[in-house]
This record gives C-alpha cells, sequence and structure tokens, in this order.
C-alpha cells in the first residue's frame, strides 16, 4: 500500500443477484472520492463475486464470520490491519452491524474509524422488532405479525387476508394471495434465516427508499430519496430515480430522530394509496444497493460518510439533482483459476487487472435480442459482449422491448438500441419494424436470444432474408422436438451414449401428480411447459405447486425426480447441415436463487459434446442451442436437463477466454473465414450485478421514441 | 376575472433535442408524462403563467387549428394538470 493513499474496509460484496451494498459503495468511493484512495475487499468467502470485478478493490481479504464471536472477527481484522492499514471500516450488511459497532472502540485504538449506532439502537430495529419500534414512537407502519411456528402460518395469514407478504427475519419478501402460497413461502424463508417469519399486510401504494447519513451527534448529514420505478418479481427495486418530496423527507427526519442513530442507514416506505401517508416498512443499518445512484446525482452519500468519519473536510455536495436514475445491470469477468485457489490458501490477494477489450471496427452491423438483467440475466448482454471481440463487426444494436431493458444503458456495448413490437402484435409489425430500422440505419445479422421469440423469427426469416438480413436459427420442426412434453415423452430415445434424458412423467392433472409421486418419490421436481421449475418435498407441496402453475395458466407441467450432482451447460453452434462447428462447456460453480450462473469453469468434455452433436444432428438442428446437463454424483451417469434454443446467457464468457460461440454464428451467416481460438481452461466466468445511470426523462423519451443513440 | 395558470414547482419540464416533443417530471413522485409538439407549447407557456383564452390563441395560430375547439381541449388538459397537482390557478 502507498502509505500516502486514504484506505477503507468494506464489506457486502456478494449477494449475485440480490446484490450486497459493498460493491456499490466501492464503486460510490471510487467515482467520487477523488483523491487516491485504495479498498481492502472483505469477504465471507472467495465467490463474493462483486470483489472480483476490475477496478474496485486493491486487495481482496477473507474474514471471519460474525458467528465466531467478537474476538475472532477483530483478530482476523487486527491480521489484515497490519499488513495493509486501512484507516476506516464500513460494513455494509445488516448483521455486521452490531458486532462492529461493539467493536468501534478497540477499532479506534487500531486507528481504524467507524461510524455506528449503538447496537442496541440496531437491534431495536430489526425486522422482528420494528413493528414494536413503531408502536412506541407513533410511527406508520403496515399491521406484522412475527410467526415463530410455521405450522401456525396458514391461519394467520387468512387472519390478515390476501394479498400478504411472508418476510424472513433477516431478509427475504415474498407476496402471496393464498395460505397455500404463504406456507410455501413460509418454509422457504425459514429455512434460510430462521426464527420462523413475518407476515406483513400488503399496503397498495408505490415504493420509496431513503439513504441517508447520519453523524455522530446523531443529525442528518444527507439524505437521498429515491422512488423506485421498475420493481420485479422478486420485489427488488430495478430502475430508480432521485426525488424531492418534501412530506416524504419530513417523515424521514422525523423517524432519523427516534432512532439515535449514527452512520448510514436505509428506510423503506410505501405510500398508501388510500390514505396518502408513508408507511415505514424496513429501516436497514447500512448503505442501500442502490446507492450507486447518489454518485449519478452528484450527492455521494458514501464519500459524504467518508470525509464526516475520517474529518477530512472536503467539500462534497450533500444535494443530488432530480431526476437522475439508475437500472441495474450486470457485470462479468474472466479471472484466472490461480487467484481464486490463491485467495482460499492464502486469505489475501492482490485484485486482479482489468481486460481490455477490442474496438470494433468491420463493416457489419448485428442486433440482438434479449438485452435485460431486468427479472433473469438475459443472454443478449453476453452476446453484446462477446461481439466485441469479433473484428468483423462494427455496430452493435440492442433490441428491446421496453424502457426498462436495462442493457439499453450500457453505452459500452450497444451503440444503439430499438424497441421492436412484442409478442402480442403482430409478425408483420415486427417485420415493419425491422426493414425501418435497417433502412435508417443498416441492419446484417439479427441473434434472437429469448425462448419466446423463437417463432416470431421463423415466421419472417425468408422476408428477413429478401431484406438482406441473416438469422441462424432452428427449424420449427427441431425447435418442438427440444419442448419438454415432446423431448421428455416416454417414446423417446432415453439414452445418448454421453448422456441420458431425465427420466420424466407428463402431468396433466392432480391425478398424474400423484403418480408421479409415487413413481420418483421425494423430492420431486416440477417444471412449467414454457418456465418455472419448483421443488416439492412431500405430496401434499407437489398438489400445492401444481395448483400454483395452474394460476400462471400452465396446463402441463414435467415431473421428474431431483438428481443430485453438479451441473454443467454446453453451449453449441450448429451450422445450416446440422453440425455442431464450435461448442463451449462450463461447469456451474456458483448459481443464484432463480438457477441461473453467476460462477463457472471451462471444461471439455468431448463425450458428452460428441453425443450432443448427435442428437442435435438427428433433429436437424442448426444455430445455437444451450444444452443444461447434471452428473449424478454417485453413479457419474449426465443427464439432460433441458434445451434452450438459443446461445447461453454466460456466451460472453467464451469471447473473453477465447472460445466464441457468437463469433461462430457470424461466420457462418456471414459466410466469412473468421478462425476461432483455442479454449483456455484457466479462467473462471463470475458475474455481479452493476448500476448503470440514466435520466428519467430518458426512459421516457425511449418509450416514446422507440430508439436512442449511444455515442 | 380571469383565471391564470401555472406550472407547479414540483413539476420540471425538459424539451426534447428536438424542440418538438419533451418530457413532464413531478419531482415528489418520478411519476413522467411524455409531451407531443402541442402539449409541449401549452407547457411552456404555462411556465410563465397564461390563461385559457391566451392559451387557446397561441394554440390555434401556431398549429393552424379552430380556435374553439383548441379552448375545449386546454381546458380538459388543464383539469388534468390540476388534478395532479402539476399547475396552480391563480384569480
Amino acid at each position: 500500500m502507498n502509505e500516502n493513499n486514504l484506505s477503507v474496509a468494506l464489506t457486502g460484496f456478494g449477494g449475485l443477484d440480490n446484490p450486497e451494498p459493498g460493491l456499490a459503495v466501492a464503486r460510490s468511493l471510487r467515482a467520487g472520492w477523488n483523491d487516491p484512495l485504495e479498498i481492502e475487499a472483505l469477504c465471507y468467502d472467495t465467490w463474493n463475486t462483486g470483489a472480483w470485478m476490475p477496478k474496485i478493490a486493491d486487495r481482496i481479504h477473507l474474514v471471519v464470520p460474525i458467528a465466531k464471536g467478537d474476538d475472532a472477527v477483530l483478530a482476523r481484522l487486527k491480521e489484515i490491519h497490519a499488513k495493509h492499514p486501512f484507516q476506516a471500516l464500513i460494513p455494509c450488511l445488516d448483521l455486521e452491524v452490531p458486532a462492529i459497532s461493539r467493536l468501534s472502540r478497540r477499532l479506534d485504538r487500531m486507528g481504524v474509524k467507524t461510524l455506528l449506532p449503538a447496537p442496541e439502537d440496531a437491534i431495536a430495529v430489526s425486522k422482528a422488532n420494528l413493528p414494536n419500534f413503531c408502536y412506541a414512537n407513533g410511527m406508520r407502519t403496515p399491521r406484522t405479525l412475527h410467526v415463530r411456528d410455521l405450522e401456525d402460518v396458514p391461519l394467520y395469514a387468512e387472519r390478515f387476508g390476501f394479498p400478504l407478504f411472508v418476510k424472513g427475519t433477516v431478509a427475504g419478501a415474498k407476496k402471496v394471495n393464498n395460505a397455500t402460497q404463504a406456507a410455501y413461502a413460509a418454509a422457504e424463508l425459514n429455512a434460510k434465516w430462521g426464527g420462523g417469519v413475518l407476515l406483513q399486510e400488503a399496503i397498495d401504494g408505490e415504493e420509496y427508499v431513503v439513504g441517508m447519513v447520519a453523524r455522530a451527534d446523531e443529525s442528518c448529514l444527507a439524505l437521498s430519496p429515491m422512488r423506485k420505478l421498475g420493481v420485479n418479481k422478486r420485489g427488488k427495486g430495478v430502475v430508480g430515480a432521485i426525488i424531492d418530496n418534501p412530506a416524504l423527507r419530513k417523515e424521514a427526519l422525523r423517524i432519523l430522530a427516534k432512532l439515535h442513530w449514527r452512520g448510514p442507514l436505509e428506510l423503506e416506505f410505501v405510500q398508501s394509496e388510500r390514505d396518502g401517508r408513508f408507511y415505514l416498512l424496513e429501516v436497514n443499518c447500512r448503505f442501500p444497493s442502490w446507492i450507486f445512484l447518489t454518485q449519478f446525482a452528484g450527492a455521494n452519500l458514501p464519500g459524504l460518510f467518508l470525509n464526516e468519519v475520517l474529518g477530512t473536510n472536503k467539500r462534497l455536495q450533500k444535494k443530488g439533482k432530480v431526476g437522475t436514475a439508475f437500472v441495474r445491470d450486470v457485470q462479468e469477468v474472466a479471472i484466472s483459476i490461480k487467484d481464486h485457489k490463491d485467495l482460499k490458501r492464502f486469505g489475501t490477494i492482490k485484485a486482479p487487472e482489468s481486460q481490455k477489450r477490442r474496438a470494433k471496427k468491420g463493416p457489419l452491423t448485428v442486433a440482438v435480442t434479449g438485452v435485460s438483467a431486468f427479472e433473469l440475466t438475459q443472454p443478449g448482454l453476453g452476446v453484446a459482449q462477446a461481439l466485441h471481440y469479433v473484428p468483423e463487426v462494427g455496430q452493435v444494436f440492442a433490441f428491446a422491448y421496453g424502457a426498462y431493458d436495462t442493457g439499453l444503458q450500457r453505452h459500452d456495448i450497444f451503440d444503439a438500441g430499438f424497441q421492436i413490437p412484442p409478442d402480442d402484435e403482430s409478425d408483420a409489425a415486427l417485420l415493419d419494424r425491422l426493414e425501418d430500422i435497417q433502412k435508417n440505419n443498416g441492419l446484417d445479422i439479427i441473434i434472437p436470444n429469448l425462448d419466446g421469440e423463437i417463432n416470431r423469427f421463423q415466421n419472417i426469416e425468408r422476408d428477413l432474408k429478401k431484406l438482406n438480413i441473416d438469422l441462424l436459427i432452428p427449424s420449427k420442426k427441431a425447435f418442438k422436438a427440444i419442448r419438454k412434453d415432446i423431448l421428455f415423452a416416454p417414446k423417446s430415445q432415453q439414452h445418448w451414449g454421453g448422456f441420458e434424458l431425465t427420466p420424466s412423467k407428463i402431468v396433466k392433472s392432480r391425478k398424474d401428480v400423484r403418480a408421479a409421486w409415487d413413481q420418483f418419490g421425494s423430492p420431486l421436481m416440477l417444471k412449467g411447459q414454457s418456465f418455472g421449475a419448483t421443488m416439492a418435498y412431500s405430496l401434499r407441496q407437489a398438489e400445492d405447486v401444481w395448483d400454483l402453475y395452474q394460476e400462471d395458466d400452465q396446463k402441463l407441467i414435467i415431473a421428474q425426480p431431483v438428481i443430485y450432482g453438479e451441473e454443467f451447460g454446453m453451449g453449441v453452434v450448429c451450422d445450416r447441415n446440422h453440425n455442431v462447428t464450435e461448442s463451449l462447456t462450463i461447469k456451474k460453480l456458483l448459481m443464484c436463487e432463480q438457477g441461473k450462473t453467476w460462477g463457472a469453469v471451462s471444461m471439455q468434455l468431448p463425450e458428452l459434446q460428441k453425443s450432443l452433436s448427435a442428437f442435435l444432428k438427428h433433429i436437424g438442428w442448426v444455430g445455437p442451442a444451450d444444452a443444461e446437463f447434471i452428473r449424478d454424483a454417485v453413479s457419474d451417469q449426465y443427464y439432460l436437463i433441458e434445451i434452450n434454443p438459443r446461445l447461453p446467457a454466460w456466451n460472453g464468457f467464451g469471447a473473453m477466454q477465447g472460445n466464441d460461440l457468437t463469433r461462430e454464428i457470424i461466420k457462418i451467416t456471414s459466410k466469412s473465414s473468421i478462425v476461432s481460438k483455442s479454449n483456455n481452461e484457466e479462467m473462471l466466468f463470475l458475474r455481479a450485478a452493476e448500476e448503470l445511470p440514466t435520466y428519467a426523462s430518458s426512459l421516457a423519451l425511449f418509450a416514446n421514441r422507440g430508439e436512442k443513440h449511444n455515442g | 376575472m380571469k383565471s391564470t395558470y401555472k406550472l407547479s414547482s414540483r413539476v420540471r419540464l425538459d424539451e426534447d433535442d428536438d424542440g418538438v416533443s419533451g418530457v413532464l417530471f413531478d419531482t415528489h413522485t418520478a411519476a413522467i408524462s411524455t409531451c407531443n409538439e402541442t402539449a409541449l407549447v401549452i407547457l411552456k407557456s404555462l411556465k410563465k403563467g397564461s390563461d385559457v383564452d391566451s392559451l387557446a390563441r397561441l394554440v390555434a395560430k401556431t398549429f393552424e387549428v379552430n380556435e374553439k375547439d383548441a379552448k375545449l381541449d386546454i381546458v380538459s388538459l388543464l383539469r388534468d394538470l390540476t388534478t395532479l397537482e402539476f399547475v396552480c390557478e391563480r384569480e
């Protein structure tokens, strides 16, 4: 460490698609501190992907879990501090705050500053205690009940009425509409956090959050209110904008005065449609994960906090520009496996350098669909990233379905974004739109990346060809062959040499659910024909899951036994003769709660690839495919889970480490003689969330105009 | 006495680069309304303050439409904007 540099230690670099705040705090300090600064990333395991992102941490350290006790935690911090001194420590996880607060005097004697509430003040506003705190202090909050015995959840849920929120005691919340859903959600959340669950009435209204920093004297240093503009199905704010609402500000300051707070916090509110008042939902005793927005808006709360803690007297702006917005997208990197292993072995490593990306210079204009991380990380983001490694490509366009498609803000990978008609509009409307885009901007190749749109592009493929726009997609016959109810039908060929099809039963009724239960036992995997995969541990649960799929209008589901083992993904590209001409296989090492890959290593599995190639030849496949396998931990048998008719979402990894499926598509469609590079097995793929700046007005203008141009 | 209308300080009018469209942004709630050319002309006038008759004359002249029809549309727009607390009415 440069002795003249300030150094700050941060936690909270995990969380995957529900990111912990540490990465956003680090980004804020990097962008807004404006003086030399070093960041020590403190992680509980090597899979905190945020710490590995380029230009974030100077060093990454493994630290002791809070559960090991204050002395153990302090001992490790002392050890790190002795070799890499840091002047401030910012804990970014709720559970850490009381512990670090207890240690604050000892840390101060070491020369490490903190600014945190007293432990009892943090505990007083925990999720389970907040209702009592609000009652004692005259604050509006939704009716909430802590239910410790899960058997009581359906009863109390019925008494609350629906809809209702079921919340974990530490984190997580699910909105439910009946007792069945409540029971299922409670089981999931309690399994993760323990302590029962909280049932909370659902108040109709818009959600607002306020990020704040309190001084040592408990007064407000700065606050930044934000309205969640785009909330995904898991209730996470993925798009938000800075506002200036006097009533909200007044309420936030009133609450702060009662909290006896020091340091960062986040207040979550809902403004009731019924009475217009703000109801306090949660108090989080750390910076929120959207905090990078405050840097975009010009009032960097982590910077203000650090300035306050260290007494550095920088002149920093405190009021953010109203209307500044963020969208949450993803960032992907390839790091060396050696670095990952070294962190595990030595506990501290220097953070790896960032990779450089080549500039695109070629003549081709390529458009990709599936450009959002709003719900799940769609494959188009990785595809667009990979296209930057293809020298034949000059421009990359994002084809979006709405203003909240997060990739529209990725100026680093998209030259322009265009809105295309959704699937409830006609094929003719889509064709007209594409023709218009080509006429005004040029367009040579489209790479569709969403399963549900392949059919539409199949319908207009010939017309696009007449416009000299190329696609590489399967025929309707081949596409049908990978549909779950066809692929896993009893009459399908089950054995393919290197893999077998997962044993399956097509379920069309409750009776079929019971038959599947009798055949496969527990746990039972139930998959929707179109989407969804849920495990059931009892017949009752399996029947509840069937009811949930019925509510989603999925009349046919596939039941399979759960197979335990490592999961693999194989991305391939087939040419027009149905031969696999390029492939990339990964072993999935890190998956988010939605089952998507956030960490992986590349592998060579030649027998498996040979068998998949034979299968794809058999069904006459053309274009990209993403096959998912599981290797039984006991028998080592590979089972096919599903095949998706597009490139995998982790496709960007291939380009980063020299094995590029996207490039193969360009090669086949443009009939060029691109030479692919060899595979490097020594890299690890990692993904983390990334907040991108925009303006609320820009989002609206895109919705109005249907296009935007970057650069 | 004629009522004059003025855009509330809680809303901000952002014009697009082309000058013929824009966005009305509510700073309290981040609610956004996109504005076509006609709405933009009206809202720009409301920034300084105006009355219904003046607005009707402006729209009729700018877009070569019937002043009576313009007035009906303007009254309807002002009613909506008042409900949203985006304009203040002064006697």
